[in-house]
């Protein structure tokens, strides 16, 4: 394999965010890959130092790397409504720093999959919003999936090396 | 190539939007289906990510490389309302140089546009050139 992988830096929330994902991606997916933090790099990429090959969004990323450990099974890209509603509604209260519209019914998961590209996604995402409830108001699966070791151990170490900036409360 | 466009020619706006196009190009690869993905994903986000759509054409034909893909015309739908109906100043040109020669190639070349609708830029406008 010839590809890097560099995280973020900044100190949003969304940076722990898309961090998150591509941590978890690359240790479930492919654990040879180690997220890295260079000077030179700012932005968030996944580079193949053997081609042009570049993406710089991380629900590609993660998609991608679940291709690619699969001997590159495309239905990691069928479309999701999961993803859709990550990358539309929990996208926009990221951005705003506002979480009162995330409707938890509209994320329905039974079972926990470590493999799921769309529990990775999700998972990061509402990170910063369920981690602060209280255990019996976060959802089952979500405390499920914070017991997955590669998520576990990418959880202490993205949220220690980004410190977020504090932020206004919205009212 | 040429077969891969006719069939886009007869399509309106509102068709591209409705219709599944995917017949219409060839099979993407993982590399390719992953780029589509990011640039649709981005494409939400206009027009603050114009900045990397503009980055990526700089050196590509198209959003995934040389070839017109399903994305060009996914995208493309998105960023149109984005771009017309402005005046735009010689440093805002320049500074979208790429993204605007893209659009340009597509409203003339994948999807037939109404007049009224087009992006229209003026050719004689003398860009600076790019500092890389």
């Amino acid at each position: 394999m010839s590809f890097e992988l560099f995280g973020e830096k900044g100190g949003s929330i969304l940076s722990v965010v898309n961090n998150l994902k591509i941590a978890v991606a690359s240790s479930i997916f492919l654990p040879s890959l180690k997220l890295k933090f260079d000077e030179d790099q700012e932005k968030l990429a996944l580079k193949d130092k053997k081609s042009e090959f570049r993406l710089i969004e991380p629900n590609a990323i993660v998609k991608y790397l679940g291709s690619i450990s699969n001997n590159n099974t495309k239905s990691f890209f069928q479309k999701s409504s999961l993803i859709e509603y990550e990358e539309s509604e929990i996208y926009s209260s990221l951005v705003n720093n506002n979480f009162e519209n995330i409707n938890f019914s509209k994320i329905n998961i039974d079972k926990v999959d470590s493999k799921s590209v769309e529990q990775i996604i999700l998972f990061s995402s509402l990170y910063p919003f369920v981690s602060k409830l209280n255990e019996n108001e976060q959802p089952l699966w979500f405390k499920e999936f914070s017991k997955i070791p590669e998520v576990s151990q990418n959880i202490a170490l993205i949220t220690s090396t980004i410190k977020v900036e504090r932020l206004k409360d919205v009212n | 190539m040429a077969d891969l466009v006719a069939p886009l020619k007869a399509l309106s706006l509102k068709d591209v939007e409705k219709a599944d196009l995917s017949s219409e190009f060839a099979e993407l690869s993982s590399e390719e289906l992953a780029l589509e993905s990011q640039w649709l994903t981005l494409s939400k986000r206009l027009p603050e990510s114009l900045v990397e759509f503009n980055d990526n054409l700089r050196n590509k034909t198209y959003l995934l490389g040389n070839k017109a893909s399903i994305a060009d015309v996914k995208v493309f739908v998105k960023v149109l309302p984005i771009l017309t109906g402005k005046n735009y100043s010689v440093e805002e040109l320049a500074q979208f140089r790429h993204v605007f020669r893209w659009a340009d190639l597509i409203q003339n070349s994948l999807i037939t546009i109404p007049d009224d609708m087009k992006l229209k830029l003026n050719y004689d406008v003398e860009i600076p050139r790019e500092v890389k």
